[in-house]
């Protein structure tokens, strides 16, 4: 069963440094979708990374699409600034070392505005900045978004 | 408002963005892991009819 908020809460409490983005992002700031996974852009150094590892690997971390073969991520696989898209015992987590245009942890966590959850902090990537990365996505499902992220953008602005 | 924008909006479902921007954020998330448990039931409901 899936417990993505739960998810959240043991990066945070791990001391990972990340802040979130994709679909989850967007329905903390009232986006209403539906997502099935965690997006995150961690900060790419070895302490954070070895925080990381030592969590995914409490929550059965593995990669997704391998079929029957359980492939666990590595400290390679966290600092060379691709995609991890991974399976947990709490669902699907997929972690960034970059998103559109290059962006890394460093370049996002300026746009990133703290939410409050559960007693915790957490930092997730502006509605605004969503909207663009989503604007520059060639992605089908990207664009099929974007105009309910756009309405959600607009809507909170009129408050 | 320009007529493209018009068109996009009645694209959307206002009033659930309403909603959705009532909740705090924990009640959000909380919210998308009911939905996803749901819908992944339903998938499994289905994946058994197919196999029954």
């Amino acid at each position: 069963m899936a417990d993505l908020t739960t998810l959240l809460e043991r990066l945070h409490d791990a001391g990972v440094e990340f802040v979130l983005v994709g679909g989850l992002a967007a329905v903390s700031q009232g986006a209403p979708v539906t997502t099935f996974d965690v997006d995150i852009v961690h900060r790419i150094d070895p302490e954070n990374v070895s925080r990381l590892l030592v969590l995914l690997d409490s929550l059965n971390a593995r990669h997704r699409g391998q079929g029957d073969r359980v492939l666990r991520p590595n400290s390679r696989d966290l600092s060379a600034g691709g995609h991890c898209l991974l399976m947990t015992d709490l669902g699907a987590l997929d972690v960034l070392g970059r998103i559109e245009g290059g962006r890394k942890y460093e370049d996002l966590v300026d746009h990133a505005r703290d939410i409050q959850f559960r007693g915790r902090t957490m930092k997730v990537l502006d509605l605004s900045l969503l909207v663009e990365l989503k604007r520059e996505s060639k992605q089908p499902e990207d664009r099929q978004r974007l105009t309910i992220l756009e309405a959600t953008l607009r809507r909170r602005g009129d408050r | 408002m320009g007529d493209a924008e018009s068109n996009q909006t009645a694209q959307v479902d206002l009033s659930l963005i309403d909603e959705a921007l009532k909740m705090s954020p924990l009640e959000r998330l909380e919210y998308n892991d009911r939905m996803v448990n749901m819908v992944e039931e339903l998938r499994a409901g289905f994946a058994q009819k197919d196999h029954g």
